[in-house]
């Protein structure tokens, strides 16, 4: 009896001595990270497609948003004020997403609002911005969406993915070197695929390439094996795939198998991007590609991505673009605000502006003409189930509003 | 004023332009015809008319015997893939698995039939077309809430294939079209060879007059529900190698299987295969000549063809066997005759 409540004790001391020890770092972390934020907070709109076809992308915007506002209150918020997130479901619908859109603008008065994947979504919300008089960073890759029709500008939105003309630049040639000229471009059929395919044909020929032929498929297409065996007896030397989600990995699977792979270079984008790779695996191996993010990315603030996503989400497929972007808008609001000492539209706008910074995807910065962010590419190899960096093509810039899809 | 718009305006012709000139070459490679390609379009065709022929046979099993639309049919494809993907990922053979999501499919089938499709048969076609359509919705958010949406992995047990002038033909495709061949032949003698047959023809062409002989009805509507679901399901798991794994991935297959029904018509079991063979054959062959979207679309303007010439199917009155019913030991009465029955 004696004994054991003696047992009991040690135990009991050794527990709280742990608990004490933990406590003590925690306040010591504390210290040397700031004061806990405190005062009015700011709300931040999420717009999230967290059902529907682009569910993956939503969830793992509202995720990555959700990590970077813990890590900003927890080192005392933005000009000591702490973040919340009110997120809304635009379930990757332009009427949708108008109406969310206008409930967290007006109904909740959101400070600052980010979000949605598609562009028809993304289109849809801006007039609200613009109304409402409030900022709106775009977090999603694709076309530059930040001028405004009659020319110029838009002051109030931001696009933090990069563009067609970013992404494919430096990636067409380097692909036209390696495998050849004759490149043969396969998409679905809708906006997307047609633009980013519009900008690459552009530099193909820039590079002395020549298109062998130019195919769309209808979205939600489950048999691409007579394209496939098409592609294969064209006489190509590449394939450039925009075939995208579902559509994106019968294709891969069913090219994988067909023998494509073993009879020309296959690549693409959106096709083979970090958000599907839980459908392509193997089937994608040895696949080049072209992105704004990877994993492998050597920065600190990358590490500290990394390690707090897996560890916060227990999550196992490769992070890709989407959610690093998410986590790096958070990052750089605190930094404007910080610049501008306010988180007031106007000049927290103007501190945006020519901001630069180091975010999970390398040196950025906000450009002050066209508010769209110049960041790295990468050339990405995917191999052992990582994307692994095969070339950082540096910094790229996307040229004015060049196919800017406001009109 | 437009300075901004000027990249925009400059470049849709020059889009436009690329894509005709893309298709006219796509048209150009089959003018020099290519012998190996087009032996591997046919094989390719084929491959894909079987699987549809199989996910239509199901729709049509439901629909002649029960007159119900099942519009979770779909679903029911998914959740067979899914049982591939769950069993895989357990470790247990491929080759099992295939026949667990038959078997699985097939129980989730009756378990369906008797506690919703059954109470529903008095009210009509459109509250089990309801019902279905409900069901499969909440078949396909429930596997989100418990997977997730995001594309789950199946790979194919066989990799590789024979290279025949020049084009490689995946062992797996090759073993996949045998056995879809092979389920719809045992489907099809099932039903023209055995007992079960004839008296599942016989409520196919008069439930009514079937169920005054002494077929009973309610067994066979839960039997045939049961081996509609099957067939899904078994199609779903032979696909799930070369498709994409996802809660809404039924849709293709579902809209192309109603095609297939509304094409054929649903006089006979066999039209199930030929009206497979003219929309997945077509969409196939048209894919290789042309391209997808054109497919897609001239396929459309067939059916509809098709529905002005024929609106009760193509095979509705030609394939259909001259109904034999049951052989009863009573003299059929002289006034029990025609589509009345008892009722």
């Amino acid at each position: 009896m004696i004994r054991s409540s003696r047992r009991q004790i040690i135990k009991l001391g050794a527990t709280s001595g742990a608990l004490l020890a933990t406590e003590l770092r925690f306040r010591q972390l504390a210290t040397a990270q700031g004061t806990p934020a405190a005062g009015e907070p700011i709300t931040i709109g999420l717009l999230a497609p967290v059902t529907g076809v682009f569910a993956d992308f939503g969830n793992l915007m509202t995720k990555a948003t959700n990590l970077a506002v813990q890590k900003v209150n927890n080192e005392g918020g933005i000009l000591g004020r702490p973040l919340t997130v009110i997120a809304e479901d635009d379930q990757g619908d332009p009427a949708v997403a108008t109406e969310r859109a206008r409930k967290l603008l007006v109904q909740d008065n959101v400070d600052i609002l980010m979000g949605t994947v598609s562009s028809a979504t993304t289109l849809a919300v801006l007039p609200l911005v613009d109304q409402a008089k409030k900022l709106f960073f775009y977090p999603l890759d694709g076309e530059d969406k930040t001028c405004l029709p009659g020319g110029g500008t838009n002051p109030f939105v931001f696009g933090l993915g990069d563009t067609p003309q970013q992404r494919l630049s430096r990636f067409v040639p380097t692909i036209v070197e390696q495998s050849g000229k004759d490149w043969y471009f396969i998409g679905n059929d809708y906006v997307f695929p047609r633009s980013v395919n519009a900008v690459a044909i552009q530099f193909l020929e820039d590079a002395g390439g020549s298109v062998v032929a130019e195919e769309y498929v209808p979205l939600g297409t489950s048999d691409y094996r007579p394209v496939i065996d098409k592609i294969a007896n064209s006489g190509a030397t590449v394939v450039f795939s925009t075939t995208v989600g579902t559509d994106g990995i019968a294709f891969t699977k069913q090219a994988r198998e067909g023998g494509l792979f073993d009879r020309m270079t296959v690549t693409g984008v959106a096709t083979f991007a970090p958000e599907v790779y839980g459908g392509l695996q193997g089937f994608a191996d040895g696949v080049l590609t072209a992105d704004r993010y990877a994993e492998a990315i050597d920065n600190p603030v990358n590490k500290e991505f990394v390690d707090a996503f897996r560890e916060t989400y227990d999550y196992q497929l490769p992070i890709g673009g989407t959610a690093a972007a998410c986590y790096g808008a958070i990052l750089l609001w605190r930094e404007a605000a910080t610049k501008a000492n306010s988180f007031e539209p106007e000049p927290f706008a103007k501190a945006c502006e020519g901001l630069a910074m180091t975010l999970p995807q390398g040196d950025v910065q906000i450009e002050a003409d066209n508010h769209l962010l110049k960041q790295p590419i990468y050339l990405l190899r995917i191999e052992n189930d990582a994307y692994q960096i095969d070339e950082d093509f540096g910094q790229i810039a996307h040229p004015g509003h060049e196919g800017c899809s406001v009109v | 004023m437009f300075g901004g718009l000027g990249d925009n305006i400059h470049s849709p012709p020059l889009l436009s332009f690329k894509m005709e000139e893309g298709v006219r070459h796509t048209v150009n490679l089959l003018a020099v015809v290519n012998t190996g390609l087009l032996l591997k379009q046919v094989f390719n065709a084929v491959s894909s008319v079987t699987l549809l022929a199989l996910v239509a046979m199901g729709l049509f099993i439901i629909f002649g015997m029960m007159k119900v639309i099942n519009m979770a049919h779909g679903e029911f494809f998914m959740l067979g893939a899914y049982t591939m993907w769950w069993l895989l990922e357990r470790g247990v053979n491929f080759w099992l698995n295939l026949v667990a999501a038959a078997v699985v499919l097939g129980v989730f089938g009756v378990v369906v039939e008797r506690t919703i499709i059954q109470r529903l048969y008095a009210r009509g076609d459109l509250s089990t077309l309801l019902a279905t359509f409900g069901l499969g919705i909440l078949l396909q958010r429930g596997v989100a809430m418990m997977f997730g949406d995001r594309p789950q992995f199946v790979s194919s047990p066989i990799s590789g294939g024979p290279t025949i002038l020049g084009n490689t033909y995946p062992t797996y495709q090759i073993v996949a079209t045998i056995l879809a061949i092979v389920t719809i032949v045992a489907v099809v003698l099932l039903f023209l060879r055995t007992d079960f047959g004839l008296r599942a023809r016989a409520t196919i062409v008069n439930p009514a007059m079937a169920a005054a002989l002494g077929v009973d009805t309610s067994r066979m509507n839960a039997l045939s529900f049961a081996l509609g679901s099957a067939l899904a399901g078994f199609a779903g798991a032979l696909a799930s190698p070369f498709v994409s794994v996802v809660p809404a991935m039924g849709l293709d297959w579902v809209v192309r299987s109603f095609l297939v029904v509304i094409v054929a018509g649903v006089g006979s079991i066999g039209a199930a295969i030929g009206g497979a063979a003219i929309v997945g054959g077509w969409e196939a062959g048209f894919t290789a000549i042309r391209d997808a979207t054109y497919a897609q679309i001239t396929v459309l303007v067939i059916v509809w063809v098709l529905v002005l010439l024929r609106p009760r199917g193509l095979f509705a009155g030609k394939l259909r066997r001259r109904p034999r019913l049951p052989v009863s030991p009573f003299p059929p009465s002289p006034g029990l005759t025609g589509e009345g029955g008892r009722e």
